[in-house]
């Protein structure tokens, strides 16, 4: 009887236990099914995301104003301590730049006359959408931020996002009104690249860390310390000529690229809107060239047209200043 | 404190460990294991976390870094996991529980880094997983002191499903 008694007692904690064994299993399972489906990355999951950072935007967005603001007394507070050397600064600085300012509309008006003796082909004039980052990634393998600039901008998966510094990655996701950004030290991160005053081509790749690498660097090429790095827009994906950053270590074949943008401290960045020659090329050849790229030659030649040369201006003086 | 003020706090720190703190790259691991320790005293603590919350915090997670979906559902499941079956040896008081914390600490950061290998099919840095245990375990008498009440009985809690 007793033993009959004990038996019933047990019995609920040993089913509670069994139960929780269970869904122990099933969750690690479902955690690694995650981790494969994630690894295989398929389209839908790909636009799964897509939607669910679109939808999370407007809770991250309010949920960094609090540190945008705080970050922005702190910059108060230090500014006004280091005021008077700032100012001095500024100002020789501003002197400097006046000398720079003629000296490249001097060169852009040469510039202009050369291109047209040699019919060279009009390079695509930028046009950018400025946007706030919203979120950062935590984690060993990812660096990627989260701007509130998407398709409703104008935004398409594969533009160049700069800052006032430089560039800082590429977009990978874009939602309505959201798109995430792969920084160019992150581990997927690959851009081509021209290095140093005898332009050695080369590919910059992330590995996580503060600093990427120069990786497929031709034997033989001599890099140095100082070298500028700047896009050679090969392959079409990116615009040339956007500053990168400066070549900060060279051990042996392992060269490292300090960015000019401060990928850990992003605040305010740009996408610039570059389509690839090759989809515009695609789209002017007609339907066959696909009916995606053709209208959104098509929008973009209508932007453009309206637009007029006073959006070509400001595109020209805004974060793309930093493109040569 | 009760189920609903942990999930709230839990989904606040979701969100702000998203947000762009302005932490080096090698910090980024920080934010997400204070999360850990947070699930781990919530797992300790009477009513213990259920299971599926740790799992969907770190789902949670995962959607707000863009990382690899289900890699933080996997590292709080085990944080929650082995919070309950480890329990802290009797009579140790805080450093006992403190202890068994640096202990998980380890071995999460162990298997996080063993998964994120496999996920990329080659060797990850682990420098930024030591800085985020080693950080999760330095703050982590701070985010228990104000469960201590509620600690003093965890000592006697059975192991939990």
């Amino acid at each position: 009887m007793s033993m009959r008694r004990r038996t019933r007692q047990t019995l609920p904690g040993a089913r509670a236990g069994r139960r929780g064994g269970l869904l122990l299993f099933v969750l690690f399972f479902a955690s690694f099914v995650l981790l494969v489906l994630s690894r295989l990355e398929t389209g839908s999951f790909r636009t799964l995301r897509g939607q669910a950072a679109d939808m999370l935007a407007p809770v991250l967005e309010t949920a960094s104003l609090p540190g945008g603001y705080l970050r922005q007394v702190r910059e108060r507070v230090s500014d006004y301590f280091l005021l008077a050397d700032e100012l001095e600064r500024l100002r020789g600085e501003n002197e400097e730049l006046r000398q720079w300012r003629w000296r490249a509309e001097q060169l852009d008006r040469r510039l202009a006359q050369m291109r047209s003796l040699l019919h060279a082909v009009e390079e695509q004039a930028l046009k950018y959408a400025t946007g706030r980052v919203i979120a950062d990634t935590r984690g060993p393998f990812v660096r990627s931020i989260l701007v509130n600039a998407g398709a409703a901008q104008g935004v398409k998966t594969g533009y160049a996002v700069v800052n006032g510094d430089g560039l800082a990655g590429r977009t990978i996701l874009v939602g309505e009104q959201a798109s995430r950004v792969i920084l160019l030290n992150d581990l997927n991160s690959r851009t081509p690249v021209l290095v140093g005053p005898s332009a050695v081509r080369a590919v910059l790749v992330g590995d996580n860390s503060a600093e990427p690498l120069l990786e497929f660097v031709p034997d033989g090429a001599g890099l140095f310390v100082g070298d500028e790095v700047i896009t050679s827009g090969d392959e079409g994906l990116l615009p040339r000529g956007l500053r990168v950053g400066v070549v900060s270590a060279v051990n042996g074949s392992r060269v490292r690229v300090r960015t000019h943008a401060t990928l850990s401290q992003l605040d305010y960045v740009s996408v610039l809107f570059f389509d690839s020659p090759m989809v515009v090329a695609a789209g002017r050849a007609g339907p066959a060239g696909g009916k995606a790229a053709v209208s959104a030659t098509g929008r973009d030649a209508e932007r453009e047209r309206l637009a007029g040369a006073l959006e070509e201006d400001r595109a020209r003086a805004g974060p793309a200043a930093g493109a040569r | 404190m009760s189920r609903l003020s942990a999930i709230s706090l839990l989904s606040a720190g979701v969100v702000v460990s998203a947000l762009p703190l302005g932490l080096p790259s090698d910090a980024t691991f920080v934010p997400p294991m204070l999360m850990a320790a947070l699930i781990y005293l919530f797992s300790v603590l009477r009513p213990a976390l259920p299971a599926w919350i740790a799992f969907l915090v770190g789902l949670a997670s995962d959607v707000l870094s863009a990382g690899p979906l289900g890699y933080w559902a996997f590292i709080f499941l085990l944080v929650h996991t082995l919070a309950v079956q480890w329990q802290p040896p009797p009579g140790l008081g805080f450093a006992g529980l403190w202890s068994m914390f640096v202990i998980t600490t380890a071995v999460v950061s162990l298997a996080g880094w063993l998964v994120a290998c496999a996920y990329f099919f080659g060797a990850v840095d682990w420098q930024p997983m030591v800085l985020g245990g080693f950080s999760a375990s330095a703050l982590f008498p701070l985010l228990a002191w104000p469960l201590r009440r509620r600690l003093g009985l965890a000592r006697a809690i059975p192991v939990a499903g």
